[in-house]
C-alpha cells in the first residue's frame, strides 16, 4: 500500500489555543515496503501525524492519499478509517477496553464477520508472536504490567492483518528485553511480508532508529524537518538534530569522539551497533599493530 | 529517612515484594532498575502509603505509613510522579492539576497561583496552564504530571520512569532538575530502564522478581550486574569489554564512551 499526504495541515477542532495547527503542510509519500522510523521533540506532532495517516482525523486542509486515490470523507464529514492499516497508539490503555485478553483479540476480526473458528486460530498465533501464552487469554488487560500490555496491543493490530503498521512508542517503558523482543517481533512481521509490509515506528530512542529503520522523518514544531536515511542524517545533520531537541544514536557519538581524538574518520555501512563495534575493534587493533 | 522493614507485598496469591528491608538515607539520588514487573511501582507507591504492605512497615523519617492518621503527612513529604501520567490526572486545566495538589496539603491561598506557576516554568508547560491535561501530547502530559509534585516541596521525590516518554533534550533536563534538586537536598529516588541515566545517582538498587539482587554504586552495578540481571548493555560497556578481549586493558571505572576513547589516546 502507498500512502500519500498532499499539503496536509491539522488544527484539533477543540483546540484552546486559537485555531493552533498541530501539523503543517506536511508533504510526504510513504511506499509498501519501507520501514520509517519518526522522531521529534515532544508535542511535535508526531501522534497525530500518525492518526492522520491512520484516517483517524482527516487532515483540515489538504489530502489523505491510498494507492493513489484521495480517501473521501464520510457522507458526515468525518475521516474514513483505512482498515489495512494497523495503529498501536501510544497508551496501550488507549486500546484496550474489554474485560479479558481474549475479548479484546478477538473484537477487530470478528466486527469484520471473519468466521470465529479462524479468529480464535489467529488470537492463538498472535499472542505467542508477541511473547505471551495463552494462559494471557482470560487475564484482564488492565491488570497487566506495562509491558504486557503493550504486547497485547499490538496483538490485538496483528489480529487485523494489516499491510502497513504504525506503532506510537511502542517501547517506552519496556525493559531492555521486552525491548528487543518487541522490535525483533515486528521485524519477524516486517520481513514475512516478503517486501509487501510497511512499519511506520515512531521512537524517542536514536539507537532504536539507527538499528532498524530505511529512513528517518523528523518532525520539528508539526513540520517535516527531514527524510533521509539514518546514515546520512545522523552524519550529516546532528547539529540540526540537537537544535531540535533531539540527539544521535551512540555509535555516532562513538565515531565522532574518535575522530575529535585520533583524526581519523571510521567509515561505516550502517550505523548499526555491530556494525560500528566491528569496524571500531578492527580500527584499534590495526592502531595497536602500528605501535 | 525512608525505611522498610521486612516488606512483603502481594496481590491475591502473587507475591510482588519479598521481604524486602532498605533504607534511604536524606540526600542520597537512589536509582532504582530492573525488569518489567519486578515491583519498581510497587516499592514506590508502598514509600508514600499510597498501599500497604501486607507484612513489615515503612517508616517516613520515622513515621510509620499504615497509621491513617499520618498519611497527609507522609504524602507531604514523600512526593510519587506517577508512571503513567493520565493515572495522576484529576483536574480539567493543567494549572488545576497543580493546584490540586497545593490545595491537599494545605498551603496557604495566596502563595499558590506563583508557587504553581514557578513549578510549570520548570518543567517549559506555563504557557500550557489553560489546556485540558488529557488533551496534551505525551512528553507534555508527563511533564505535567512532574510539577504537579514539584509544587508541592516534598522531601523525597520519587520519579517512576518520568523519562520514558520525553525527547532527548526534555529527558536531560529533567535529569539535571533531578541533580539541582538533589544539591537543595532533597532525596531523590528514580526508577528507569535507562543504564546511562543512572550514572548521575549516588547509589543503585536492582530489583529482580521482587527481589533487591544488587544494591551498590553504579560502578559497581555496571560492572559485575548488567547482564545477569537483564539490564540495558550501554555501548560503552559493549565497547569495553571487545577491547579487552583483544587485549586491551580497559580499566574498569571507565564507563562512558568519552572515557574509552580518552582510555585509547593517552595509552597510545
Ligand atoms: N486532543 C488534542 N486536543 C488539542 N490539542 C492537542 C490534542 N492532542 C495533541 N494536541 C496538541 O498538538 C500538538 C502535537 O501533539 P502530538 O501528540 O501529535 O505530539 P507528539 O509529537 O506525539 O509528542 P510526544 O512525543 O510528547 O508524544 C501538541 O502541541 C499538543 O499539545
Ligand atoms: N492491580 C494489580 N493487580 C494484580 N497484579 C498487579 C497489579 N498491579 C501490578 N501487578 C503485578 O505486580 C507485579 C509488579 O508490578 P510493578 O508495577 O510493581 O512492576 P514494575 O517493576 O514497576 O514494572 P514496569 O517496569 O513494567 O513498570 C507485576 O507482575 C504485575 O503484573
Ligand atoms: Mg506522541
Ligand atoms: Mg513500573
Amino acid at each position: 500500500m502507498d500512502i500519500k499526504l498532499e499539503r496536509a495541515s491539522y488544527i484539533y477542532p477543540n483546540s484552546s489555543i486559537n485555531s493552533y495547527e498541530s501539523l503543517r503542510n506536511i508533504n510526504i509519500s510513504i511506499e509498501a515496503g519501507k520501514w520509517i522510523s519518526v522522531i521529534g521533540h515532544t508535542g511535535s506532532g508526531k501522534s497525530t501525524l500518525m492518526k492522520l495517516l491512520k484516517g483517524l482525523i482527516a487532515p483540515t486542509t489538504g489530502h489523505l492519499l491510498i494507492n493513489g486515490r484521495v480517501n473521501e470523507l464520510s457522507k458526515k464529514g468525518k475521516a474514513q478509517i483505512i482498515s489495512d492499516i494497523g495503529l498501536v497508539f501510544q497508551y496501550p490503555e488507549h486500546q484496550l477496553f474489554e474485560t479479558t485478553v481474549l475479548k479484546d483479540l478477538v473484537f477487530g476480526p470478528k466486527n469484520q464477520g471473519i468466521e470465529m473458528k479462524e479468529v480464535n486460530q489467529r488470537a492463538k498465533e498472535m499472542i505467542k508472536l508477541v511473547g505471551l501464552s495463552e494462559e494471557y487469554f482470560q487475564k484482564a488487560p488492565l491488570q497487566l504490567s506495562g509491558g504486557e500490555k503493550r504486547r497485547v496491543a499490538i496483538a490485538t493490530v496483528l489480529m487485523m492483518n494489516p499491510e502497513v503498521l504504525i506503532l506510537d512508542e511502542p517501547t517506552a517503558g519496556l525493559d531492555p528485553l521486552g525491548s528487543k523482543l518487541i522490535l525483533q517481533l515486528i521485524h519477524d512481521w516486517y520481513k514475512a511480508g516478503g517486501g509487501h509490509r510497511t512499519v511506520i515506528f515512531v521512537t524517542h530512542e536514536m539507537n532504536e532508529v539507527a538499528e532498524y529503520s530505511d529512513e528517518v522523518l523528523v518532525m520539528n514544531n508539526g513540520e517535516i524537518a527531514f527524510l533521509d536515511s539514518p546514515l546520512s542524517l545522523f552524519l550529516n545533520h546532528d547539529y540540526e538534530l540537537k537544535e531540535f531537541g533531539l540527539d544521535t544514536p551512540d555509535t555516532v557519538k562513538l565515531l565522532q569522539l574518535i575522530e575529535q581524538r585520533f583524526g581519523d574518520y571510521i567509515k561505516v555501512e550502517s550505523l548499526q551497533e555491530e556494525v560500528v563495534l566491528r569496524e571500531v575493534i578492527a580500527y584499534f587493533k590495526k592502531q595497536g599493530a602500528e605501535v | 529517612m525512608l525505611s522498610f522493614d521486612n516488606v512483603s507485598f502481594a496481590y491475591g496469591q502473587h507475591l510482588v515484594l519479598k521481604n524486602i528491608s532498605l533504607q534511604i538515607n536524606k540526600g542520597e539520588f537512589l536509582a532504582i532498575v530492573g525488569p518489567n514487573g519486578s515491583g519498581k511501582s510497587n516499592l514506590s507507591k508502598l514509600a508514600n502509603g499510597l498501599i500497604q504492605p501486607h507484612l513489615g512497615k515503612v517508616l517516613v523519617d520515622g513515621v510509620i505509613t499504615q497509621m491513617p492518621k499520618s498519611l497527609r503527612e507522609i504524602r507531604r513529604l514523600v512526593g510519587l510522579i506517577f508512571q503513567n501520567p493520565e493515572d495522576q490526572f484529576i483536574t480539567t486545566t493543567v494549572f488545576d492539576e497543580v493546584i490540586f495538589g497545593l490545595e491537599n496539603i494545605g498551603v496557604d491561598p495566596d502563595k499558590m497561583k506563583s508557587i504553581a506557576e514557578d513549578a510549570l516554568k520548570k518543567v517549559e508547560m506555563l504557557s500550557y496552564k489553560g489546556l485540558e491535561p488529557h488533551k496534551l501530547s505525551g512528553g507534555q502530559k508527563q511533564r505535567v504530571a512532574i510539577a504537579a509534585i514539584l509544587a508541592m516541596k516534598p522531601k523525597y521525590i520519587v520519579f517512576d520512569e518520568s523519562t520514558a516518554m520525553l525527547d532527548p533534550e526534555g529527558r536531560q533536563n529533567i535529569i539535571t532538575l533531578m541533580q539541582q534538586l538533589h544539591t537543595e537536598g532533597i532525596t531523590i529516588i528514580h526508577i528507569t530502564h535507562h543504564m546511562e541515566e543512572v550514572l548521575v545517582a549516588t547509589r543503585v538498587l536492582v530489583l529482580k522478581d521482587g527481589l533487591i539482587v544488587a544494591d551498590g554504586t553504579p560502578a559497581s552495578i555496571f560492572n559485575n550486574n548488567i547482564e545477569s540481571n537483564e539490564l540495558e548493555v550501554p555501548l560503552a560497556l559493549k565497547l569495553k569489554q571487545r577491547l579487552r578481549s583483544t587485549g586491551i586493558k580497559v580499566p574498569e571505572q571507565v564507563m562512558t564512551l568519552e572515557g574509552v576513547v580518552d582510555y585509547l589516546w593517552t595509552s597510545s
